[in-house]
């Protein structure tokens, strides 16, 4: 797609490093004040994207647009400085010399000096640290730190903010403030912006679309909703957080069958093999001496439980559960999908149901049931899903 | 750039591969064989010794605690601003036969009491520990605090006792860190005559001084500075056996074990040794200059000042040839990543690592050679060769050569917080690129600048071997003025440009204390002076591993 008015627009971009593609032709268009989560394992190209839409880093091809100006590609190369992108980087890269006002001010110099005193109390509320102005950076928390490379990248108002890693350097609490508390800034702002990790509840998140990326190629861009229901590999169903895979039968109709019950309806392929992809949270179950999976593992994490089950086919699946059921460790159970949720199918590690084009509540699809692999029936909730 | 820096060591080393034999079969049978004991003697007197020292008071001020703890923790660095040539003859005045010493000692005991030589080795290493230890002890401080606490945890877990898990576990870790502070000392030890030669000991550089200076033997000078080189070249490998196959220290946090107190007499033994050895080594001879200042009514006014401009004329001259050359190499290793770049880097440091000695004869067959081979190179009627001891020039090579690392070490530092990200958040934030050099470098670099200076300026005004050596006739510094006077057992006029020379020695070690003081900054200071001595060639980079 290419939309008019895109605040920043990649078309097919790419950067070699020696015989190997860092970016191999990526191409992603952003709405104007849109948050894109850039997500992948390192060495995955994304921080590559970065410094190329930055300008620090020349790409050997494709067209880097922001807003209506083309500033790389189509024979036109526009210098760092003059892109009016701002850039927040890992190590935050304050400069040490500088006060926390001269750090921020250090992008305003062509305004006029009260003009900036002024822009710099600006972002300085922005980010809630007003009282912080007149210190050095190094008398400075880390997450303090972080807060002022924001403001510092958001003073002359860039058009667009890159975000390389920001959050990885602080301790897991701090982290999943100052995300919030980012999200709320650039929201403020207005800004676009685009944020490298590889944390997933991170890129989940932040963005207002996510795109995962492996060998320098996106191989899903979407809601992070959808990226994490509806992953189109095992890869990013994997890479999004903790997915157990279930081996799925063809019983020669439009269904399959699996050890949690049947999915479908759905055109089945006559080859490869299929796996059912079950999230944590999806999976439900129930002590019942005649079930057919052993809980082998519990974890008890203070807000959920983490049990692990060993299915009788050998599978061994994770369940978060609440905290107030106690399941011994031995207890036969009956595991199923909970309500309502459709798990994706994969053939051969590619997703072929449910399909994207359309929301599966949309296309009325069923979820599986209950029902053990021996037909013998399930809660009544369950039934009453299937009978649907 | 490089190669003018390494010259006078390849001159050197290129005479050591054609000796002259009747120059040592000659030596051979006269003073050769007591030089040679002597040096390695000495050496291996003070190599102990500063080490026996420096580690223990290291330990006891990290380890325990006791009266006057924090203070001693820093005072200790002091003696580093006395030279060992001051102390030195203050030591003998002191305790020789006619000093205060032995004469209230005959006084109470009669005629004949019983007091040892004092113009001995033992003498010479006693003062050259004191004045040299510091070395050691900032060095093992260094190492107690970045990487003591986690092993000396582990190993006090797997059941050793407090000195069993330092002994075990800690000094292992400090062991290469240990060994170039130690290769430092001998290597000053090597550079020194003027101290040796109060307390009659023939070392192998005071022959070097001896030939030249007395003989005006520029040939057999040479002959002997090989010498020299080869005993440098031996701690040099003396050290890379102490090291094994470890590597340099780590920067890590900045902490260390929680100091137990030391209880009874015990706490008084500790508070009463580093008393001793920080007046022994600096409260005392301070002060017996002081008292000098006062009684010497010969020295005048003129005469102190025309010393004094001579000294801060060749210091000031000195640090800026040093930072200008260091500002080439630094920038330079940056700037390209060239393999020739980083070995030419590498191999500027060496000046540092060798006897001023041998740097200083180094730098006397390089002009000869280079007069020879451009004879109509001349300035005022005087030849390339004569022009090296006639003017300045050698004298600033020689230093240059041999300062040069302590410019970069500090250079180094202060470009290390200029980082490619901070660069680019600039670039990001609008700067073009003279921007960033005007407000991003300069201004991380002036520190760095200012304290490569001081450091040059400082060395060079102590400094007495090579001056010594090269200086052209008559251009005395407050140095060569305190060695004439001691020469003529004129002591009592030395306090004025003894104390000057030890003031301002004082002045880095001060900031340098200070650094240390104020936690979370990086100690510039004490990487500059301890570094240049642990990168020598062959082991500067990450995690290289030493030895070959």
């Amino acid at each position: 797609m290419n939309l008019a008015g895109a605040a920043l627009s990649l078309q097919g971009l790419h950067k070699h490093f020696g015989p190997t593609a860092a970016v191999g032709g990526v191409s992603v268009d952003l709405a104007a004040g849109e948050h894109l989560a850039l997500i992948g394992p390192s060495g995955c190209g994304k921080s590559t994207m970065l410094l190329m839409i930055a300008g620090l880093l020349a790409p050997d091809g494709g067209v880097v647009r922001i807003g209506d100006r083309t500033v790389s590609g189509d024979g036109a190369w526009v210098e760092p400085e003059r892109r009016r992108v701002g850039m927040v980087f890992q190590d935050y890269a304050l400069f040490p010399h500088l006060t926390v006002a001269a750090n921020i001010a250090f992008g305003l110099n062509r305004l006029p000096r009260r003009d900036q005193a002024a822009r710099v109390s600006e972002v300085l509320a922005l980010v809630g640290l007003e009282a912080l102005s007149g210190r050095y950076p190094h008398e400075l928390s880390s997450g303090q730190q972080q807060r002022i490379a924001l403001a510092r990248s958001l003073a002359p108002a860039p058009d667009v903010i890159l975000l390389d890693e920001p959050f990885s350097n602080l301790d897991r609490a701090l982290r999943d403030t100052l995300r919030t508390e980012t999200k709320a800034v650039l929201r403020r702002a207005g800004a676009t912006a685009v944020l490298v990790t590889h944390d997933h509840s991170e890129a989940l998140g932040f963005g207002d679309r996510v795109a995962v990326m492996r060998g320098g190629r996106v191989l899903q861009i979407g809601s992070p909703q959808e990226v994490f229901e509806l992953p189109e590999d095992l890869f990013v169903a994997g890479f999004l957080g903790a997915a157990d895979f279930l081996a799925a039968r063809r019983t020669g109709g439009d269904t399959v069958d699996s050890d949690l019950g049947p999915v479908g309806p759905l055109s089945v392929p006559a080859e490869g093999e299929l796996a059912l992809m079950v999230r944590p949270h999806d999976l439900i179950f129930e002590a019942d001496e005649k079930g057919w999976a052993t809980v082998s593992s519990r974890e008890y994490q203070g807000v959920s439980t983490i049990y692990e089950l060993t299915l009788d086919s050998g599978t061994r699946l994770v369940s978060r559960r609440d905290p107030d059921v106690a399941y011994p460790l031995g207890t036969r159970v009956r595991p199923r999908l909970a309500e309502g949720k459709v798990p994706a199918l994969f053939c051969d590690g590619r997703r072929i149901w449910p399909r994207t084009e359309s929301r599966p509540e949309q296309e009325g699809l069923r979820g599986p049931g209950t029902a053990p692999p021996g037909g013998s029936p399930g809660r009544p909730g369950g039934v009453r899903v299937q009978a649907e | 750039m490089a190669g003018l820096i390494i010259a006078p060591v390849v001159a050197i080393a290129s005479e050591a591969l054609t000796p002259s034999l009747d120059f040592w079969r000659d030596q051979w049978s006269t003073r050769l064989p007591n030089m040679v004991t002597s040096t390695l003697g000495l050496l291996v007197l003070v190599g102990v010794g500063t080490l026996a020292l420096g580690v223990s008071l290291a330990w006891l001020v990290s380890a325990y605690r006791f009266p006057g703890r924090t203070l001693f923790r820093f005072a200790l660095v002091l003696p580093l601003a006395m030279p060992g040539y001051v102390l030195g003859y203050i030591f003998l005045t002191t305790f020789s036969f006619a000093g205060p010493v032995q004469s209230t000692l005959r006084d109470w005991f009669g005629a004949d009491a019983w007091f040892p030589e004092v113009r001995t080795m033992a003498g010479a290493s006693l003062v050259l520990c004191l004045t040299l230890y510091p070395y050691v002890y900032v060095l093992a401080l260094t190492a107690l605090q970045e990487q003591g606490l986690r092993t000396w945890q582990v190993a006090r877990t797997l059941g050793h006792g407090r000195i069993r898990a330092a002994r075990r576990a800690v000094l292992p870790g400090a062991r290469p860190t240990l060994a170039a502070a130690l290769a430092l000392v001998m290597m000053e030890v090597l550079t020194d005559f003027a101290t040796v030669q109060y307390f009659n000991v023939n070392t192998v550089s005071l022959g070097v001084f001896n030939i030249l200076k007395g003989r005006a033997d520029r040939a057999a000078a040479t002959e002997l500075a090989t010498l020299v080189l080869v005993f440098a070249l031996a701690v040099i490998a003396v050290e890379r056996a102490l090291r094994g196959r470890a590597r340099f220290h780590q920067r890590g946090a900045r902490q260390f074990l929680e100091p137990v107190s030391l209880q009874g007499g015990r706490r008084w033994a500790a508070t009463g040794l580093c008393l001793g050895v920080l007046t022994a080594g600096f409260v005392f001879p301070v002060l017996r200059l002081v008292t000098w200042v006062e009684i010497g009514g010969q020295v005048t006014a003129r005469q102190y000042l025309e010393h004094l401009s001579k000294s801060g004329l060749l210091a000031g001259l000195a640090a800026v040839s040093c930072l200008v050359v260091g500002l080439m190499v630094t920038s330079g290793s940056r700037l390209s990543g060239g393999r020739a770049t980083r070995w030419a880097t590498r191999a500027v440091l060496i000046g540092y690592t060798l006897p001023g000695t041998v740097v200083a004869i180094g730098v006397l067959v390089v002009f000869k050679v280079t007069g020879d081979l451009m004879p109509g190179v001349t300035w005022q009627g005087r030849s390339l060769a004569v022009l090296g001891t006639t003017t300045l020039l050698g004298v600033l090579y020689a230093y240059t050569v041999r300062f040069v690392p302590l410019t970069t070490a500090t250079l180094d530092a202060s470009l290390e917080k200029v980082t490619p990200s901070v660069v680019m958040a600039a670039r990001t934030l609008g700067a073009r690129p003279g921007r960033i050099l005007a407000r991003i470098h300069a201004p991380l670099v002036r520190s760095g600048m200012m304290a490569a200076l001081l450091l040059v300026f400082v060395h060079t005004l102590q400094e007495i071997s090579v001056v010594l050596l090269l200086r052209p006739f008559g251009f005395d510094t407050l140095s060569v003025w305190v060695w004439d006077l001691t020469a003529n057992s004129a002591w009592e006029q030395t306090g004025l440009p003894a104390l000057t020379i030890v003031a301002v020695a004082l002045v880095p070690v001060i900031l340098m204390i200070r650094a240390g003081t104020t936690s979370g900054r990086t100690p510039v200071w004490e990487r500059a002076l301890v570094e240049p001595a642990m990168t020598t060639p062959g082991n500067r980079g990450a995690g290289q591993i030493g030895g070959t």
